[in-house]
């Protein structure tokens, strides 16, 4: 009787350990019938109109994929948190989500302060990241379970030295860069960028003219850039400082070309400007970066997914970013080998060439992890009394 | 050139100095009155131009003659019956508490009233225009025609105030209700009227402080977070018992700010700008303008 008991005791054993196995092989957020992903950013605040689109846009991605079977049958579900743009805030939120929610992976944070602050807990706990609402350049050293995709802004500075060169001819610049993470990366790109082709004599250590991103008051900075009188005027700076310089070189009557950045790439921006009442003589030498690349078939599939599911929203390049962030997450789950687990995802990512979205190319090999490349200029124009970008010159690398 | 360069960076500097006066008079305003740090006073401010701004699209929409006008003035009304139904709610409940307990109710009300914008008028970033449109050049001077009417506003409210608490018998009953309330009370000064009158006041200037502002920093729920602080930091330097000390205050910072960054560093600018008003605070440490507390008896 004893030596029965001992037996089944032994099979319950053997049973149960087979058991923990199994549960142990299955990586945290990932069950038979779904994969779960968390990500953090800003969707209440100053900010939320760059944060609603954006979700709007990952989540459209997600709810397509979800329609059309799931990832081998897997749903998506993704649990998104608010940091109300503070960095404090979204550290806390990346935990949460890592230890707490255990999500299988961070899909599309948004934000730099909240990036950077919260890129040690992602760096420890191994988990992948996929796409970030940042152009930070450090994300591209932060380690292999990272991948960036919209470029960063120390290659947009790079490329920007270059259409200088190439599309503008300018034979002087100056910057107005906006004094944190964003514009300190910004210029130093353009550095970078001047020097590699030999031409750092363009700008001289006078027309970098730093600002504070609180800034209300654009008078001293303004009058730094007319005393340079360059050809061109970079503004590297987000939207609510870039739209007031430009009302002020209106006022000024500061009538030269400017490029800013990719960040300012939205009809939403221009919006904040009102070009019509406050910069009506200035507003179409304003020229913008761009990183994607669509045409109306490219867009359809968002188009259609955005009117399925956010009938009432309008799709700005937030809702793109997001698209792309879910198109890239995607891409990877699809190019996984076995189980999914995080090693075989990263090994998936870390050789992942992605053509068929609505960036121009996302690849990744060992160590290198630049994100997208290929980056073209708009310009603003006006088309029956309202403003729009068109695109003045080819994608190029630097 | 130079001597443009120079008079173009002090106009400038008038221009958003007068725009941290206006926004310092309300808080200096509540501060004389009842010892109590309005830190709402932005948020509040920002409430109002969002109503103004409402008003102004529908105005313009409809095809109004005087759009702007429309929405100053419901921005005016708006704000009297915002300030009232403030101090009846929120502030008048807590006459007995501690004065650190009535600042955090302000601080509370930052949330309260920030939240609300956002839940009510959206998050996103809109364009006001400017009181007096247009930019006029003299001697390559780039004049805002919008910045001398700022200035001129915060002349005459700063006048007004001072006029109206020295001169007329309601001032007298503002400074007897901040001197000690309960003797006021007892020598037949309507003390809740005086108290509620005064946040009403505040919060009209807080609602035309917000409209000056909102071409400056456009119409959304941080409009007013750097322009706020820095009216605190002028009623500081100009002397928190003064109506003439923040205006000054808010003018001086307006000036050296732009100075110190044509002149010296733009990296600087913040750093060394506030590090010099720390030092004037050393020296004069109620403010320029400021006397010190008397301790009520």
């Amino acid at each position: 009787m004893i030596k029965r008991t001992m037996q089944v005791l032994a099979v319950l054993l053997v049973l149960t350990l087979a058991m923990g196995t199994t549960i142990l092989a299955v990586e945290q957020g990932v069950t038979d019938d779904s994969i779960t992903v968390g990500s953090v950013g800003v969707t209440s605040g100053p900010a939320a109109f760059i944060g609603i689109p954006y979700y709007e846009g990952i989540e459209a991605y997600f709810k397509s994929v979800n329609a059309a079977e799931g990832i081998r049958g897997r749903k998506i579900e993704l649990i998104q948190r608010d940091d109300e743009f503070d960095p404090a805030q979204a550290r806390d939120h990346i935990e949460a989500l890592i230890y707490d929610e255990e999500v299988f992976a961070i899909v599309g944070q948004l934000g730099t302060p909240g990036v950077i602050s919260s890129a040690g807990l992602v760096q420890e706990a191994g988990i992948p990241s996929v796409y970030f609402g940042s152009g930070a350049a450090e994300l591209t050293e932060l380690g292999e379970n990272f991948f960036p995709v919209q470029p960063n802004y120390v290659y947009e500075g790079m490329i920007m030295a270059k259409y200088a060169v190439e599309h503008f001819e300018a034979e002087s610049i100056a910057v107005l860069y906006q004094n944190d993470e964003v514009g300190i990366d910004g210029i130093e790109g353009i550095e970078k960028g001047l020097s590699e082709m030999g031409r750092e004599e363009l700008m001289s250590d006078d027309a970098a003219i730093s600002y504070a991103p609180t800034r209300t008051d654009f008078t001293a900075q303004i009058q730094q850039v007319m005393v340079e009188d360059p050809d061109l005027l970079f503004i590297f700076g987000l939207s609510q400082t870039a739209s007031l310089i430009i009302r002020t070189m209106e006022d000024f009557g500061l009538d030269i070309p400017m490029l800013t950045t990719y960040s300012n790439a939205d009809v939403s921006f221009l919006d904040t400007i009102e070009p019509a009442e406050t910069a009506p003589n200035v507003i179409e030498n304003l020229h913008i970066m761009a990183w994607l690349e669509v045409d109306e078939e490219g867009m359809e599939p968002m188009e259609e997914a955005m009117a399925e599911f956010y009938p009432d929203s309008t799709i700005n390049s937030y809702t793109m970013a997001g698209w792309v962030a879910g198109e890239t997450f995607v891409a990877g789950l699809r190019a996984v080998e076995g189980e999914l687990t995080w090693e075989n995802y990263l090994v998936a990512m870390d050789t992942l060439h992605f053509t068929e979205g609505m960036a121009p190319e996302i690849s990744y090999q060992p160590g290198v992890r630049e994100g997208v490349t290929h980056m073209a200029v708009l310009r603003v124009v006006e088309v029956n009394g309202s403003y729009e970008f068109e695109q003045v010159t080819e994608f190029q690398e630097f | 050139m130079g001597r443009i360069i120079f008079i173009q960076n002090i106009i400038g500097g008038l221009e958003t100095g007068s725009l941290y006066a206006l926004a310092a008079l309300g808080v200096v305003l509540i501060y004389r009155v009842s010892d109590v740090t309005n830190f709402a006073q932005g948020e509040m401010a920002m409430f109002s131009t969002f109503v103004t701004f409402t008003v102004w699209t529908y105005s313009r929409a409809a095809g109004y003659s005087y759009p702007y006008l429309i929405a100053f003035f419901s921005a005016l009304i708006f704000s009297a019956v915002f300030g009232y139904l403030i101090e009846r709610v929120f502030i008048r409940p807590t006459t007995e508490s501690s004065l650190l307990g009535k600042m955090i109710v302000t601080f509370g009300l930052i949330l309260i009233v920030n939240g609300s914008a956002s839940a009510i008028f959206g998050t996103d970033s809109h364009y006001l225009q400017r009181a007096v449109g247009g930019t006029i050049i003299i001697s390559n001077l780039v004049i805002r025609p919008h910045s001398f009417f700022v200035i001129f506003l915060a002349l005459v409210i700063m006048g007004v105030l001072f006029y109206m608490i020295k001169y007329t018998m309601f001032g007298v009953a503002i400074r007897a209700t901040a001197q000690d309330r309960e003797t006021a009370r007892l020598m037949g000064v309507n003390t809740i009227k005086v108290t509620a009158f005064t946040w009403i006041m505040a919060t009209i200037m807080g609602a035309m402080a917000g409209l000056m502002i909102a071409p400056a920093t456009n119409v959304s729920t941080g409009m007013m977070a750097d322009v706020h602080l820095k009216s605190f930091i002028a009623a500081v330097l100009g002397g928190f018992t003064s109506f003439v000390g923040p205006v000054i205050g808010g003018l001086i910072i307006g000036v050296m700010d732009n100075l110190v960054g044509y002149y010296i560093s733009t990296n600087w600018q913040t750093v060394i700008v506030y590090g010099i008003l720390i030092l004037i605070l050393i020296f004069k440490p109620y403010g320029l303008f400021g006397t010190r507390p008397q301790k009520k008896v």
